[in-house]
């Protein structure tokens, strides 16, 4: 199902699993830049 | 030497609190987030808690960051709010001004917007504190900036 990127806005989003302060989140809408440029970003944190 | 800001984030979605908290704290070690799911009980930890500055979603399912502002803007006609949002339209910027935010910042691709948006709030917060120790030494009276009219103010 489509759906929105909860970051930008994007309507192109996946589902993602995302790991953030020790929390996992289950299917987090991402598109796919957004999704590549947060899990860089944690990556380097 | 700059003072710590504390900033309550309020969106609907658990990832994007964490996101936003994590970045924000990450780009400017100043600032603290601390995150809220119901914007109906902003006001009440405003009054509660040391809080310096609102960032809110647009669209959330109970009350709309509009409306949000609004109701902060009843009792604290100056105090610093932004509405972070990913909804576009230059009606969604009339509206939020006329809702009476303090700034508007709309999100990108990507995370550069996190680092804008701690830029706002730094300077949000210090336009605040600036005129707080001015209207403290009675160089400005206790009501400045006067208030403008509101578009829903102005009768036909």
């Amino acid at each position: 199902m489509e759906c929105d990127c909860v970051n930008c806005g994007a309507p192109d989003a996946r589902r993602y699993e995302l790991t953030v302060r020790n929390t996992d989140h289950d299917e987090v809408p991402l598109c796919e830049q957004c999704h590549a440029a947060i899990t860089e970003e944690l990556a380097e944190e | 030497m700059f003072q710590d800001i504390n900033v309550l984030h309020v969106d609907d979605d658990p990832a994007i609190r964490d996101l936003t908290a994590e970045f924000l704290e990450t780009v400017d070690d100043s600032i603290s987030v601390r995150s809220e799911a119901d914007p109906s009980t902003v006001p009440t930890r405003i009054d509660a808690e040391p809080i310096d500055c609102v960032v809110s979603d647009y669209r959330m399912p109970e009350l709309d960051g509009l409306e949000l502002c609004r109701r902060i803007r009843d009792d604290r006609p100056w105090f610093p709010f932004i509405l972070f949002t990913s909804v576009r339209g230059e009606e969604v910027v009339e509206a939020a001004m006329d809702a009476g935010v303090t700034d508007y910042l709309r999100k990108e691709t990507g995370t550069h917007h996190y680092t804008l948006l701690a830029n706002r709030i730094t300077l949000a917060v210090s336009r605040r504190r600036a005129v707080g120790r001015l209207q403290e030494a009675g160089a400005l009276p206790p009501e400045w900036p006067p208030r403008t009219a509101r578009a829903d103010d102005v009768q036909d």
